[in-house]
């Protein structure tokens, strides 16, 4: 897969060859890293954002939002095989909370809609706040 | 096939019963307003009607990939 470049840096997608190694190599702790900025990007609705950056080789690994889930679902994966549930289940969090900012932002618009109740089981469960 | 003939599929619709009772109740109330814009030619439906559905979906993290669905396939999460 040929990466799109940009002021001599590379930029690889989901399902890139590098995805897939970074994938087979995810340790613990970086999956960590990756679940805190998927619940940043999440929440702040990014579009594409740079989920891994090895600055000495100018790379990066940039992903779309319409694969913040399969990508979810491929870590979740790695955490079944390794037994690592406590993650299973932030991934499970992660993409109930996608769906239910998209609903909330959805029913805000409707008139006559009360999306009181909703909001506070986001605030509660996610630990977030609206402004 | 016409919209005749959609109308004539959709009021022989059945709300299953093995789900929660006030999952069935929009479901059904859905499904009737729908039938309700095909007979009267009306150009859409009151929003309320897919926003408690949506609603209701919502409650239930086990019908979510169903709200995901409905919310790709009406195309709200790109307005």
């Amino acid at each position: 897969m040929i990466p799109y470049q940009l002021d001599d840096w590379e930029y690889y997608g989901y399902n890139s060859k590098l995805y897939k190694k970074w994938l087979s190599r995810v340790s613990r702790n970086k999956i960590h890293i990756a679940l805190n900025d998927f619940k940043a990007v999440i929440v702040m609705d990014v579009v594409s954002f740079d989920m891994v950056t090895w600055p000495k080789d100018r790379v990066m690994l940039t992903m779309h939002s319409s694969t913040y889930v399969d990508i979810l679902n491929d870590i979740k994966d790695i955490c079944i095989q390794q037994e690592w549930y406590e993650e299973c289940q932030e991934i499970e969090d992660l993409k109930e909370l996608k769906v239910r900012l998209v609903v909330y932002d959805i029913l805000n618009e409707v008139d006559g809609i009360d999306v009181g109740d909703i909001q506070k089981d986001i605030i509660d469960k996610h630990n977030l706040d609206f402004k | 096939m016409s919209v005749h003939d959609d109308l004539k599929r959709f009021k022989k619709y059945k709300v299953r019963t093995d789900i929660p009772e006030d999952l069935q109740i929009v479901i059904q109330t859905f499904v009737e307003a729908t039938i309700m814009v095909g007979e009267n030619n009306l150009d859409s439906m009151p929003g309320e009607y897919l926003a408690n559905l949506m609603m209701t979906l919502d409650k239930y993290p086990e019908y979510h990939d169903t709200l995901v669905d409905i919310i790709s396939d009406s195309g709200l999460a790109e307005k």
